[in-house]
């Protein structure tokens, strides 16, 4: 019955056409994209320019073929050449999706208000013990958000002034601008858990924290894992413009060879780029549909 | 099943047992249990019926100390119930998907362990022998090492009854046991559960009224947060039936309230607050 309604329903919206609803909400979506592109110098005849054709053509020209040379792939040491860059592009991801894992949980958990304040676990505590755990809960979210909305470029270059240039400080920049994205995930799915379970656990004798452990985490470990997954592979992607700031990695290259004009290095290192985020998509998903 | 536990010295020696006195609980604007005055001993198979919304749910809550009533008190044996007096038995959706059942009937002692072990002993028992022994007690003990996902309906209800008799408590209750089950399993849960309790109170909401009728001692039936008949299982008549569920303007048969199912959930009800 109700797919009957919805088959004549849907007939009937069809011949009337869009209501003044929708056309409001297509005129205000199109005011709206006008002034973003205004906004953003958005010249479309910029591209065809005879400088830029000129620019374009030049960069191809001279980018093909990339250069496969052994000095520039391998270096004359180990740490040394492009495919080092590359493995270290991939140290510093795992490294750093790490060490964010380990700074989001506690962190993630402090900032679920179903953890501090709210829901079945607090049914009969306290004024005062709920007001602990508002202030703790929204002290947490302001760090989480602060973490998360310094791009992870500028935590580099901050860390690298900090401890100098290398490796490290793309993996505490990572780490961090991570812990904040990871940590308010992890928050928002412990706060979308489902209460009864959770009342069970308590119900048994089990402390607050126990019932946490027993009852909230297991029902979000598969999505949690998911998608610090996910996460994982993005970090591959912003850990390959670290060398930007001098915080390791294949970015370096894509720098320096930008800045020194050498084409056909730079269409080497970005092909090695892509290849680093095909493989890694690849693994990210292969792995995640084992843990679905 | 009826009256077998009814005269167990338990009764005898625990005097008032489980009482209800004058107790009220609201949530919001909306009154879900008002005045509820009942005196409940040991040994006692009780069954509350009524329709959808009339507070039963809410009643075995207090009774489980899982909430607070706003008037009134939930004594046993004279003290305010707790967590630790009382029982309340989940339904078989409220386990952990991803956890075995052993895992999951093992949640049911952490509140008996040291801080620590309580974190440890689901994941990486020491004495996994009471909750096997549990799982025994419901005919489950070959299946412990599944994760609960991959049960059945009414052998997820037997693993959630095996959690609950960890405890070792006088009152058990359970609220809406046979909840989306076919006929058959629910006579089979029913008869479980009484085959695995040893003296101890059973308070039971069912929308069963049948089942109710047949396995229990005494019924107790609400409408509209009002206890409108406290009588044993034999004395109740049709004209009470009738008038108790015309009373919530429902059906015997549909799904009650306040159970953690998914389609409780969503419905604007206080299980949140």
């Amino acid at each position: 019955m109700s797919e009957r309604y919805g088959g004549s329903d849907a007939t009937q919206r069809a011949s009337s056409g869009p209501s003044k609803r929708q056309l409001t909400t297509l005129l205000g979506g199109c005011v709206i994209l006008a002034a973003a592109a205004w906004i953003a110098e958005v010249d479309p005849l910029a591209l065809f320019t005879a400088g830029a054709r000129e620019q374009m053509v030049a960069f191809v020209a001279e980018g093909v073929p990339p250069e496969t040379g052994r000095e520039y792939l391998l270096g004359r040491s180990l740490r040394e050449g492009l495919l080092w860059a590359v493995v270290e592009t991939l140290a510093i991801s795992v490294v750093g999706t790490t060490l964010a894992v380990a700074l989001a949980v506690p962190l993630g958990l402090t900032s679920a208000a179903t953890v501090t304040h709210r829901g079945p676990l607090y049914r009969n505590a306290s004024a005062g013990r709920i007001a602990v755990g508002r202030g703790l809960y929204h002290t947490s979210r302001t760090v989480l958000s602060f973490l998360r909305s310094v791009p992870g470029i500028v935590w580099g270059f901050l860390f690298v002034t900090a401890i100098g240039l290398g490796p490290f400080a793309g993996v505490l920049a990572l780490a961090v601008h991570n812990a904040g994205v990871l940590g308010k995930l992890y928050a928002d799915f412990l706060e979308d858990t489902d209460p009864m379970t959770i009342e069970a656990v308590a119900g048994s004798g089990a402390t607050r924290l126990q019932a946490v452990c027993h009852g909230m985490v297991p029902q979000v470990t598969p999505t949690i894992a998911s998608y610090t997954l996910y996460r994982w592979e993005c970090t591959i992607r912003s850990a390959a413009i670290f060398g930007f700031v001098g915080a390791g990695g294949v970015g370096y290259y894509l720098v320096i060879t930008i800045q020194r004009l050498q084409y056909g290095k730079l269409s080497t290192a970005i092909l090695a780029v892509f290849a680093l985020v095909v493989t890694s998509d690849w693994l990210g998903s292969r792995l995640r549909t084992r843990l679905g | 099943m009826k009256n077998e536990h009814a005269a167990r010295p338990e009764g005898k020696q625990t005097g008032h047992g489980l009482l209800f006195d004058g107790v009220t609980k609201g949530f919001g604007g909306k009154v879900a249990v008002r005045d509820v005055s009942l005196s409940l001993n040991a040994g006692e198979r009780v069954a509350v019926i009524g329709p959808s919304g009339a507070g039963k749910t809410t009643l075995l809550r207090l009774a489980a100390g899982a909430l607070r009533p706003d008037a009134g008190a939930v004594t046993f044996n004279g003290s305010s119930v707790t967590g630790s007096t009382t029982t309340l038995a989940y339904q078989g959706e409220t386990l952990v998907d991803r956890r075995t059942a052993l895992s999951n009937v093992l949640t049911g002692r952490i509140g008996a362990l040291s801080w620590l072990r309580g974190f440890i002993e689901p994941l990486l028992p020491r004495h996994p022998e009471p909750a096997l022994e549990r799982l025994g007690a419901v005919g489950l003990v070959e299946r412990a090492d599944v994760p609960v996902k991959s049960l059945s309906a009414g052998e997820r209800q037997r693993v959630a009854f095996a959690r609950a008799l960890m405890q070792d408590t006088a009152v058990v209750l359970a609220d809406e046991p046979t909840a989306n089950l076919d006929p058959s399993s629910r006579r089979n849960v029913i008869d479980v559960l009484d085959a695995a309790l040893n003296g101890e109170l059973l308070i039971t909401v069912l929308h069963d009224v049948d089942l109710a009728l047949k396995h229990f001692d005494r019924i107790v039936g609400m409408a509209d947060g009002l206890v409108r008949f406290d009588t044993p299982a034999p004395a109740v008549t049709d004209d009470q039936l009738d008038s108790l569920f015309a009373a919530g303007a429902s059906t015997p048969d549909t799904d009650a309230e306040g159970t953690g199912t998914e389609k409780e959930s969503e419905a604007p009800v206080p299980r949140y607050v």
